[in-house]
Formats: C-alpha cells, structure tokens, sequence
C-alpha cells in the first residue's frame, strides 16, 4: 500500500453540536496533530460512488467521527466497501465528559472547544495505534 | 401532500467535510434555520437522509426541499434526485462565489472574518428561495 493513511470522516450533520464537535476535532488532527498520517473525506462523496473517495476508504483503515446513536458515518464507510476500524467513538468520549456541554451549532464555546481538544488527542492516539499495525 | 400549515421547507446542505466551500455551506444553512428563516424551514439532516434513515427520506418526499452544494460534484442535489425526488431549488457556492467574483475561503476548519460575512450573504440567498417557495405555497410566516 502506497503512503498509508488513516482516513477521518465526520459527520456532517448540523442538528447537533456534537456534530460540530467531530469535524473540529477531525480537522485538528488532520491539519495540527498528525498531517500527512491522516486525511478527510465527505461522506456525501461516498454515497454518490466518486471513484478517488471510494479508493481512499477502501485502501486505509477509517475512523468515524459520528454524532448521535444513527451513526451515519459508520454505516457509509460500511455500505462503500471502506475499512471502518471501531477505534475510536465520539459519542463515548462525549459521555465521559458530560460536563462539557457545548454552546451550540455555530458556536461551540469554550467546554465545546475542551471537548474538541480531548476528542482530537484521543483521535491522534487511535492514528498511531492504527499506523503502528503491520499492513 | 401534508396541508399548507405543517408543511417546511427542507434545507439539504452537503456535507463538504473535506473542503471550506463545506464549512461554508453548513454554516449558512444553520443560520437560514436558526436565524433568518426559522419558522417555514426544517433542518433536514445530510448524512441520516443518505444513510437510509426513512423519516428523513419520507419529509424529503412531502415538503420542498432546497438543495445547498459546495462544490461541482453537487452531492446534496444528485442524493435529493435519487433518493427523494428533484429539489424544488437547487444552489451551489462555487457558483455563487464565481458570480460574486468571490474567492473561495482557504480554512475549513474555522471561517475568518470576511468567510462568516459569505456565509451570511449565501443564507441570504438561501432565505430568498425560501421566501419565494413560501409564497408559491402560501405558507403563513
């Protein structure tokens, strides 16, 4: 496999702040913690069979960024033929950091921002876990 | 078709994680539903209506919908036909940017000072489409 990545789609749903919170958090990896491991693809690109966007989650190992229980992102990676990898789940690490609420959509505020922090980390630490496995 | 009273207009906008055109579609349609348009507009969420989800599927079927892409691949339109039926109005930011002589933004992650001001200038487009919508179906705001 050339220039293995890990492949980070959010959700791109704008119901919930939470989704707000996935893409930040994806983009901080992607662009801060771990460029050039990891890269972004739109859901909606999957869905509408784009040749480059089906490659890219069917050669690299996904993580899905995905906001409520429907678990959209999932089930796209899934239904694409992509190789989704249960490392990592936001809606846990919103559980076990209730306190942090954020504000809304558009803005998340400052706990928003906190929890885009500790979502981004543990995804960078769930890259090198899947970076480090034998291909 | 549901009566006049209950029916939304359905605000469908790609997801465009990968590209700031994205970032700008999402942003603009959540304010056309929070802010300039709340009362004749529904949130209908992207990924949930392209993952099978049938309740957003059936109000896609019985309300307008109005289509917001970021780029040319136009996925919010091309899912709306296949899954729903042709959109009752269709945008596209890069077109939009195009007429405005507008640059793209270069941030996806977080829209700078003049990205918000397009934001607010393509929901404004948006709440246009919605206010002619509203008329043609002679929703009360």
């Amino acid at each position: 496999m050339k220039d293995p990545k890990v492949i980070l789609l959010p959700c791109s749903g704008i119901g919930s702040p939470l989704g707000t919170v996935g893409r930040q958090a994806a983009y901080r990896v992607v662009e801060k913690l771990r460029p050039g491991k990891t890269a972004i693809t739109c859901l909606a690109l999957l869905d509408n069979q784009d040749r480059e966007a089906l490659q890219l989650v069917r050669d690299n190992p996904c993580l899905a960024l995905d906001a409520c229980g429907g678990k959209c992102a999932e089930k796209i990676i899934k239904a694409a033929g992509g190789q989704f990898r249960s490392e990592f789940s936001l809606s846990e690490i919103a559980r076990q950091h209730r306190h942090l609420k954020p504000e809304g959509v558009l803005e998340l505020g400052k706990m928003g921002l906190q929890l885009v922090e500790i979502a981004a980390q543990t995804a960078a630490l769930a890259v090198d876990r899947l970076c480090e496995e034998p291909s | 078709m549901n009566p006049a009273s209950s029916i939304k207009i359905g605000i469908m906008t790609c997801g465009g994680e990968e590209l700031p055109q994205g970032t700008l579609a999402r942003t603009a349609a959540r304010l056309v539903l929070e802010k300039y348009r709340p009362e004749h507009t529904g949130n209908l969420c992207f990924p949930h209506f392209l993952s099978g989800d049938e309740k957003s599927r059936k109000f896609a079927r019985e309300n307008p919908v109005i289509t917001l892409d970021g780029c040319e691949k136009i996925c919010a339109r091309k899912s709306a036909l296949r899954y729903s039926g042709e959109p009752a109005s269709s945008l596209m930011i890069s077109e939009l940017l195009k007429k405005w002589d507008e640059i793209p933004c270069l941030n996806r992650a977080e829209l700078d000072e003049r990205g918000r001001e397009l934001a607010e200038r393509i929901a404004l487009e948006v709440s246009h489409k919605v206010d002619l919508l509203s008329q043609q179906l002679n929703l009360k705001g």
